[in-house]
């Protein structure tokens, strides 16, 4: 691979990771301002503001998007007038700044998609040009707007796109005349590397004459170098003057924050700004801008953490000195903020993740040729290396969970800007948001999520007016919440709104054909009706929701993650549904039972204990399915043999295994108990997707298949059991 | 060590003839510029020093400009350079300024190099006076 390749890889790296990272921003930017609608004067979260608008706008401008860098200007202008008291945060504003935020979300998509079509270019800088001219009316009403000409921010990119100098600063120990060093040849050597374009000589050191020891040397250097030279070759230069120098280089492709760390590096010298834009390595706008990013950080920093400023006021150090420190402080944090997270394609993890799988599979193999072969000192080695790969199999699944909060924190402006559009007031209230869970289900249950919180919105909360007629506060609250369960993940969406009427949705599910006449709902089950397909209660269809196409497809969502969806409602009082979804979809513990010939898996979670099956209590009840008693407890049970219709005598003693979902228990009869089991989920392909009871397939060690149990649907079938006409349970169950 | 010590007695017998004969750094009132030749280097600054010194008082109070001939300088080291600033700096704090006469190209695209032309009143060798 010849350079210039590695090189361009290196930039399409860099460019990946800024797209990443300005996502980031701008979502940061999005809770910003909805954070500072409650509290416009939060001078912690506009500074932040303008820090990440500042952040984006240095980066595009690295990567030669002016357009980006054009636009973020004039945002960052506004939320500059904001930082300085001259604006005020209000409704009209923070919209206009949320667009901003879409407008730059929207470029970035364009330049990551490198889409130069002109209409669609088009169509992007009319909205671009229709938000920055918004803008600009902030900027043009303060009369010391400081916006720059779209001209001067070209200069100034040019300026620092051009420059592929290196940059060296060099300060001399004081000894170093005695020490018969002559930094003028040191520099003169230098420039034997390549062309020395500009040197600046650094004389602030310098003493009075009067008290000038002539044999003392005072002087720093800085250096702008065109040079070939690899960064090894321009510092083996100063070999000879190892600890009479302190030698600091930046590289060609260097930013100007490199430049504000130099600074803070060299902290006694207060001109070393000056010198580097004499020295043409930044221009003065751009030390500027770095510049006063450094302070509002370190201004941020103080407001946190006020023991410099009691130091300062103590006298036990110099309020430069603290500066220096904070500034400092402040570059190690955000460095040890980017070394904390390594970004890993999600591919490479989901190849793991099956790489880990088979792992697992083959492991079990060994197992048992190792019992088989009852060598007990293979059967010690291979359990050792279960438990080995049991925790590698944790490990890697860890790897893929994150914090729900993020998709949860979406819905803010969501919220904010629905609430806005129908004219409701809705407070958003967010529980559980370090709750984690497998990346991949998040990714998955963003949609039905907005789809249940939109449907909260728009037909749970009622209007302000409606509220106060029925007692209750003007403003609706929506929650978020969610918790772990027993190797599930619970989200609860609840609102406070006027709850689901269980005889309108009845009333309406007749009208549709979609119950029987004659058919007795209870509660739940008329509640549930909202789930089927083609139904809506909503009286009038808006945009958001209530064309009836929404509540069934996010069961089917849910349940094609192996989740359920619970409705809990109130006439009056709200809603909450509450989605039940499996913590990850690769790798389950499993219990292994037997029932026939078949194997088949009960995920481990759900099992609560297992006993021996009372046989003459069974045989009295008949059938597949009955109560017994569990310590003076009534648990429902089904018969697995008749479930899956095995033919033949059941063995004389056989199990149950008792089973939880959610707040029911039911036991499972099965004919022999095998024992803790780790699973690697395959799944069963579209043919079987409307199988019921079983949730997907896993293959043991001896290459057999065991199929893998969906308890909670099995439970259903134990508390419905009294409906035997499979096509009434098939309306009533959902 | 011994070498050393010689070295630098014979360096200070050089430096006294200097002195005594003329006109290798010579020292006159500031009316006339003063002059300086030969190597202008760490080594010697110890004994250029005093005369730059006092010259740079005297300007400060008559407010003139310290004028000096540096055409005869064969060699200029970074500590002679900066012995040069350190007393163009002083001039101009007081009001006034260096004048260095007759610089030899050399001289004038060292200081070019190092930007520091600017402390200066540099006039290269053939400005007329």
């Amino acid at each position: 691979m010849n350079a210039q390749a590695a090189l361009d890889e290196d930039l399409e790296g860099m460019l990946a990771m800024f797209f990443a990272e300005a996502r980031d921003m701008l979502a940061q930017i999005e809770t910003g301002l909805l954070l500072l609608e409650n509290t416009p004067k939060d001078h912690d979260t506009i500074d932040a503001l303008f820090r990440v608008a500042h952040t984006i706008k240095g980066s595009a401008g690295m990567f030669g998007m002016h357009r980006v860098v054009e636009f973020t200007h004039e945002v960052e202008s506004v939320l500059d007038l904001v930082r300085n008291d001259e604006l005020t945060i209000d409704v009209a504003l923070s919209n206009l700044l949320l667009q901003s935020a879409d407008v730059i979300g929207a470029l970035l998509t364009q330049f990551e998609n490198n889409i130069v079509a002109p209409d669609q270019l088009g169509e992007m800088d009319r909205q671009a040009a229709g938000v920055a001219s918004g803008l600009r009316r902030y900027l043009d009403a303060e009369a010391c707007a400081p916006a720059l000409p779209p001209s001067a921010v070209d200069a100034k990119l040019a300026s620092s796109e051009l420059d592929n100098s290196w940059h060296v600063s060099l300060r001399f120990g004081i000894d170093t005349f005695r020490n018969g060093i002559d930094p003028v040849s040191v520099i003169t050597y230098l420039g034997t590397l390549g062309e020395l374009l500009q040197i600046v000589t650094m004389v602030d050191k310098l003493p009075a004459a009067e008290e000038l020891d002539p044999t003392s040397c005072y002087l720093g250097f800085e250096i702008r170098l065109r040079s070939e030279a690899t960064h090894a070759q321009i510092m083996a230069a100063f070999d000879v003057v190892a600890g009479d120098c302190i030698v600091h280089i930046l590289p060609p492709n260097r930013r100007d924050a490199d430049f504000i760390t130099l600074m803070s590096e060299l902290p006694d010298e207060k001109r070393l700004g000056d010198l580097l834009v004499e020295c043409g390595a930044i221009t003065r706008g751009a030390l500027e801008d770095a510049l006063s990013c450094q302070r509002d950080a370190a201004a941020g920093l103080q407001k946190q953490q006020p023991i410099g400023k009691i130091l300062v006021e103590q006298g036990t150090v110099s309020a430069t000195v603290v500066d220096a420190a904070l500034t400092r402080q402040l570059h190690m944090e955000s460095r040890s903020e980017t070394s904390r997270f390594v970004r890993v394609p999600a591919d490479k993890l989901d190849d793991l993740i099956n790489l880990v799988g088979e792992l697992v599979i083959c492991g079990a193999n060994a197992q048992l040729q190792a019992e088989n072969l009852r060598a007990q000192a293979l059967i010690e080695t291979t359990e050792q290396m279960s438990g080995l790969v049991e925790e590698i199999r944790n490990g890697t699944l860890a790897l893929r969970m994150v914090q729900i909060g993020e998709s949860f924190s979406r819905f803010r402006r969501v919220v904010r800007d629905t609430a806005a559009e129908l004219g409701k007031e809705i407070v958003l209230e967010i529980e559980g948001a370090d709750t984690e869970l497998d990346k991949s289900v998040v990714e998955k249950i963003g949609d039905p999520l907005m789809h249940l919180v939109r449907n909260s919105m728009d037909h749970g909360i009622e209007t302000p007016a409606v509220r106060l007629a029925a007692g209750k506060p003007a403003h609706g609250t929506l929650r978020l919440a969610a918790h772990h369960d027993c190797g599930h993940i619970v989200i609860r969406v609840s609102d406070d709104g006027r709850g689901l009427d269980g005889d309108k949705l009845l009333a309406k599910a007749r009208a549709r054909g979609l119950v029987g006449a004659s058919q007795i709902l209870t509660e739940a089950e008329k509640r549930n009706l909202i789930l089927l397909p083609g139904f809506s209660t909503a009286e009038t269809v808006t945009n958001l929701s209530g064309r009836g196409v929404g509540m069934d497809v996010v069961r089917k969502n849910i349940e094609a993650l192996r989740g359920n969806v619970v409705l809990l409602s109130e006439v009056g009082v709200g809603t909450t549904i509450e989605i039940r979804l499996p913590l990850t979809l690769a790798i389950i513990d499993g219990f292994l039972v037997r029932i026939g010939k078949s194997y088949y898996v009960i995920p481990l979670h759900s099992v609560v204990e297992c006993i021996d099956a009372p046989d003459e209590r069974m045989r009295a009840n008949g059938g597949w399915a009955g109560h017994f008693d569990l310590r003076d407890m009534v648990l429902p049970f089904v018969e697995l043999r008749e479930v899956f219709n095995f033919k033949g005598a059941a063995p004389e003693r056989r199990s149950i295994v008792v089973v939880r979902t959610g707040d029911s228990l039911a036991g499972l009869v099965v004919d022999q108990l095998l024992g803790e089991y780790q699973t690697v989920i395959k799944p069963l392909g579209k043919l079987f997707g409307r199988l019921r009871g079983i949730s997907g397939s896993t293959v043991m060690g001896s290459g057999e298949v065991a199929l893998i149990l969906d308890v909670p649907a099995l439970v259903r079938l134990t508390t419905e059991q009294q409906h035997t006409d499979a096509l009434t349970e098939e309306t009533c169950r959902l | 060590m011994a070498d050393e010590d010689e070295n630098l007695e014979a360096l200070f017998e050089q430096v006294a003839a200097m002195h005594a004969h003329s006109p290798a750094i010579e020292l006159l009132p500031v009316s006339a510029p003063l002059s300086l030749s030969g190597e202008l280097t760490v080594d010697v600054l110890a004994d250029v020093n005093p005369g730059l010194q006092d010259a740079l008082v005297e300007a400060k109070q008559q407010q003139m400009p310290m004028r000096l001939h540096v055409g005869a300088i064969t060699a200029c080291d970074t500590a002679g350079l900066q012995l040069l600033l350190v007393m163009a700096i002083g001039a101009r704090a007081a009001g006034t300024t260096l004048e260095l006469c007759d610089a030899t190209a050399a001289m004038v695209s060292m200081l070019d190099r190092f930007g520091l032309s600017r402390y200066f009143n540099v006039r290269p060798t053939g400005w007329a006076q």
